[in-house]
């Protein structure tokens, strides 16, 4: 949380300075970039991790182009690179550095509180709902979403009784058998493969993140291959047969080796959470997404999106955390009634940057420095060109009917 | 009401339509004593809830949200007639509805209502609120002063264009792309074949 982005042209991505919050959202028009930094800070919180499980040396992406080969080629933004491209992640663990075509790591030699598990929920989610049994269809899609994919299918499993989705009274129901998913109205039953591109859309992103937030919530253990446990357990002697260590150093690190080792928080990164989405449905999603963030206090929400009501909702939260943080006892109980705890966002856990490539500012925060919410910005000076359209047509149609 | 000009000669746009006659002892107040005129390229309209009845300023206010914009570019006197609470009381003159105010040209009238006190955003507050206006504006227009022009021989359709407008509070946002409200632009330009607005601002020709 609180890590820093710097990106100078970067394919779409101009210029940019952020911070990352627990919640961090984008807005602007198509083409952008919005994807695109969501993407680097998911690439940036997975190289995190791994070197600090130490499953690569720091080393490894400064040599032989990996930083463009591996980590950009797995979101597919390889192409991106130029010879002025400037990136730098100021992270909790590591710095990283891109810049004259060379990449480099800065170990801060901060103390690993766990680890993150990084979750990329990408704009064309709903082909795993239609993707049953085809899995060659999915080998053709970028790594990122093959990730996502196989966590769908975990999730699926997972929810052995069935899932509630946050929206409509619908619920998911798998049949690992046939491997067939089913979704069930009040008095209807329709394969996944056949629902609304709503469901399908958010069904996964939904089941996913809930799946996730609950493994987090349990400290789930990483699942280590048989190397990498052997690995693991050579440490382990090798630090308890270490007689030059007293035994509360020795504590320390196999703590700081169980942590490595341990999930603590969930890094969920949502392109569109509206996706094909009535409001109403686009609200109880939003809910459900920011209600898993609260789940952990370390995990963190990052999102794209579009949507008038997103940012109408996402301040509806800050509002809520707002009233409560003012209220006594007996009306937080009321607000509570109204919007309950893991609903509330508090402002300073909220960024929100509006990206935009015609502008003379490429990236502005749009949230209000005096109020913490969401300030007037490019989404509803949409309406206004709506209605300069309109009004001229209407001046056209008026004219004819007085004639 | 404070002044924007000194001068009280009549401007043409009142004798045009020979408005002190035609409205003589609607209201507390006659034409002549009550109108301004202006030909500033910019003019503030409001509500003023300390005098009680429509004014303008040409200096933008702190309350801007809550004006109706005026931009005059070829600087030609406009007039303001504040109507409700001046030109048009009284229990017989006003029954059925009466708006705000009136802009007016030589060849353009402009008739006001203004929602600027209603501070909920709620969807059918504000269409209830909308369909208010419509009716009083309605009513003053093809009630009161388009028969009482027509009695003193001056065809107000002949002589001018004719427009609509209401107003709510901008800082509210409620009137971006509302499809309600097209539709009610829609349902009164077939019903009275005039324009009705919500977009808080005119510019005169």
């Amino acid at each position: 949380m609180n890590e820093h982005l710097t990106v100078k042209s970067f394919g779409p991505v101009k210029d940019l300075d952020i911070m990352f919050k627990k919640v961090t959202l984008f807005i602007g028009d198509q083409g952008t970039g919005k994807s695109c930094v969501a993407k680097l800070f998911s690439m940036f919180k997975w190289l995190e991790k791994v070197l600090s499980q130490k499953k690569y040396k720091l080393s490894y992406f400064e040599q032989y182009n990996r930083f463009k080969t591996k980590l950009c080629a797995y979101h597919s933004i390889e192409s991106f690179i130029d010879e002025n491209s400037y990136i730098k992640f100021e992270g909790n663990l590591y710095d990283f550095l891109y810049e004259n075509g060379v990449f480099s790591v800065i170990d801060k030699s901060q103390d690993i509180n766990g680890i993150s598990k990084i979750m990329y929920i990408p704009a064309e989610r709903s082909i795993v709902s239609v993707a049953e049994n085809k899995s060659k269809l999915l080998k053709e899609l970028p790594a990122s979403s093959e990730t996502f994919s196989d966590e769908f299918v975990n999730a699926k499993k997972f929810f052995q009784s069935g899932y509630n989705l946050p929206f409509e009274g619908l619920r998911f129901e798998y049949d690992s058998l046939n491997d067939t998913g089913w979704i069930h109205g009040a008095d209807y039953k329709v394969r996944l493969i056949n629902a609304s591109s709503g469901i399908q859309s958010s069904l996964p992103m939904c089941i996913v993140s809930e799946y996730l937030s609950v493994k987090i919530s349990d400290k789930e253990e990483v699942k280590l291959s048989k190397e990498e446990k052997d690995k693991l357990e050579k440490r382990v002697a090798e630090i308890m047969q270490n007689e030059e260590l007293s035994n509360s150093i020795k504590d320390m690190m196999i703590r700081q080796l169980s942590y490595a080792n341990r999930y603590n928080r969930l890094i969920n990164i949502v392109e569109e959470p509206e996706l094909n989405l009535f409001p109403r449905s686009q609200m109880e999603v939003l809910k459900s997404l920011i209600s898993n963030n609260a789940s952990s206090d370390e995990n963190m929400l990052v999102f794209t999106t579009h949507s008038p009501y997103s940012l109408a909702i996402i301040n509806t939260m800050i509002m809520g955390a707002k009233a409560y943080a003012n209220a006594n006892d007996e009306q937080k109980s009321q607000i509570e009634a109204i919007l309950p705890l893991k609903y509330q966002i508090k402002k300073e856990d909220i960024a929100a940057y509006r990206l935009a490539s015609s502008d003379a500012v490429y990236c502005q925060t749009v949230i209000n420095p005096k109020t913490g919410l969401i300030s007037k910005n490019e989404l509803d000076s949409a309406s206004d060109d709506i209605m300069r359209v309109f009004n001229s047509l209407y001046q056209y149609y008026a004219k004819a009917l007085t004639k | 009401m404070p002044r924007l000009l000194q001068n009280n000669d009549l401007p043409t746009a009142i004798t045009n339509l020979r408005l002190c006659t035609a409205l003589r002892n609607c209201g507390a107040i006659g034409v002549a004593d009550a109108f301004d005129k202006s030909s500033v390229e910019h003019l503030y309209v409001y509500d003023d809830q300390d005098l009680g009845y429509t004014d303008w300023n040409d200096i933008e206010p702190d309350f801007v949200s809550k004006c109706f914009m005026v931009t005059n570019p070829s600087n030609n006197t406009i007039v303001l007639l504040p109507l409700d609470g001046r030109i048009l009381t009284g229990n017989s003159i006003i029954a059925g509805g009466v708006c705000d105010g009136m802009l007016l040209t030589e060849k353009e009238m402009c008739l006001i209502e203004f929602k600027t006190n209603v501070t909920s955003s709620n969807y059918q507050t504000i269409i209830q609120r909308a369909n208010k206006a419509i009716e009083q504006l309605w009513h003053t227009f093809d009630g009161i002063i388009k028969p009482k022009c027509n009695n003193n021989d001056r065809n107000v359709d002949h002589l001018l264009s004719v427009d609509f407008h209401i107003v709510f509070d901008k800082d509210l946002e409620i009137t971006t792309a509302n499809s309600e409200l097209m539709d009610l632009q829609i349902q009164f330009v077939e019903d009275y074949k005039y324009q009705l607005y919500f977009d808080n601002e005119k510019r005169f020709q």
